[in-house]
């Protein structure tokens, strides 16, 4: 079952599509609801805090060679306490993740796109993908991300490029308005939604890689690419857009992409939107995956690909619950998942390796 | 509209059983059997719910349940 082993640039490559996913269009919105004017200091600041914590799930996965996060659940904790947080771990952030972005594309679509089709017939379509996707595996998945990072970024640099003349420099005055603490909190918000999800990295990253010391630099290099753009698309909406209407457009960068108009070249806003589903569907593909084997581990199977298609049904009806109206998705996101994916990705990989360290260091590891 | 629906989605179920439970039979997977099983039962039971109309619990409502004392205590950091 472990036999597919990614190369460095796979990692790479899921790791950039990973962390720009929800990031291009959806989080700018929040941060600069946050910070104001100063989204582009926090763009800057939370992946950079953020990078000690991917060290964290890095080392912690050596400490640990060849298990999933799962088996270092029970190898920290126990069999019973293990088994409790990994099967939370699983259900409530990788499984519940799926229908969630699943409704942020639909939604997407329908409002931007395609406003007379129902919800749940853009869904299926997606959920398809997803499933088709997932049957043929984590290599086909991290060789089709392998040929999409470069497209996407190139589409989004462009897309950036040809807004330069819409650029007002003023919408950046005055920094630091109002000292730091909006900062901080709209970095906890930004860095919940990139670099705390990371921790999924955990359950295929040590492996299905050959080297972990050398896959380590590519998952570095895949984040930063992903910070990267998403700075980019940021401190972008804000000089073009200011940071009011940034903050109230559900969509910034899409909205920006909009504002383009050199000689021919106007209305390409649907590179932005391809982009932006393209990267999603590699996030939603890796959660799911995430909680497909999480699933097989926890209950001790040896196929993952006979639950995905019963999974993808439960997936495809709950992608109507989950997100009542479009309201929910702005409460939820900034408290609910703040604090479980800031329990998952951030106290309990320090915990736990704070613990694993004390167990090798009296030798019961 | 519902009728339909609901066909298609027996017509789902069957089909997966007709080509997946074979191959686990052959395989003597047991467990796998019992867990796809509970998982499409699942899904089949909450489609047809769905198509029915009736109100399904949010489980993200759970998660507010769970996780409501320690927002309450985070509430300063966590809004604006």
């Amino acid at each position: 079952m472990n036999t597919i082993k990614l190369s460095d640039h796979q990692v790479f490559a899921l790791a950039g599509n990973f962390t720009m996913g929800t990031a291009i269009i959806a989080v700018t919105a929040t941060v600069a609801d946050y910070a104001k004017q100063d989204a582009w200091i926090v763009a800057l600041l939370a992946p950079v805090v953020g990078l000690p914590l991917i060290w964290v799930y890095h080392y912690l996965m050596k400490l640990h060679p060849g298990k999933t996060l799962i088996e270092v659940y029970y190898a920290v904790f126990g069999k019973v306490i293990g088994w409790i947080l990994a099967a939370y771990f699983v259900i409530f952030v990788c499984l519940l993740s799926a229908p969630n972005i699943i409704f942020y594309i639909g939604n997407f679509v329908q409002t931007q796109y395609m406003t007379e089709t129902p919800l749940y017939a853009l869904h299926f379509v997606f959920v398809i993908c997803l499933m088709v996707g997932l049957l043929y595996g984590l290599e086909a998945i991290a060789r089709s991300s392998e040929i999409s990072i470069f497209i996407v970024s190139g589409l989004i640099i462009f897309a950036m490029l040809m807004n330069l003349p819409n650029i007002n420099p003023k919408n950046l005055l005055p920094v630091l308005e109002e000292g730091f603490t909006p900062i901080i909190k709209a970095s906890i918000q930004l860095a919940s939604n990139i670099t705390w999800p990371c921790i999924i990295f955990t359950m295929f990253y040590p492996l299905n890689t050959v080297n972990t010391n050398k896959t380590r630099n590519s998952l570095f290099i895949g984040y930063t690419w992903g910070t990267i753009i998403n700075f980019i698309c940021i401190i972008m909406s804000v000089l073009v857009l200011g940071s009011t209407i940034t903050a109230r457009s559900q969509y910034p960068t899409y909205l920006m992409a909009k504002e383009i108009s050199i000689g021919i070249i106007s209305r390409v806003e649907a590179i932005i939107s391809f982009s932006w589903i393209v990267t999603e569907t590699v996030r939603v593909t890796f959660y799911f995956y995430a909680a497909v084997i999480g699933i097989t581990r926890l209950l001790g199977l040896s196929d993952y690909k006979k639950i995905v298609l019963p999974l993808g049904l439960v997936s495809l009806v709950f992608s109507g619950v989950t997100y009542p109206d479009t309201i929910y998705p702005g409460i939820y996101d900034t408290t609910m998942w703040v604090a479980m994916i800031g329990v998952y990705g951030v106290v309990l990989p320090i915990l736990m390796l704070i613990i694993t360290k004390i167990k090798i260091r009296i030798g019961k590891l | 509209m519902g009728i339909m629906l609901i066909v298609s989605l027996g017509l789902f179920a069957i089909v997966l059983c007709i080509v997946e439970v074979p191959k686990m039979l052959n395989a003597k997977e047991y467990k796998e059997m019992i867990v796809f099983f509970v998982i499409l039962c699942f899904g089949v039971i909450v489609a047809i719910l769905k198509i029915l109309g009736v109100h399904l619990i949010n489980p993200q409502d759970i998660v507010t349940f769970i996780y409501s004392p320690i927002i309450e205590a985070f509430k300063s950091v966590l809004e604006k």
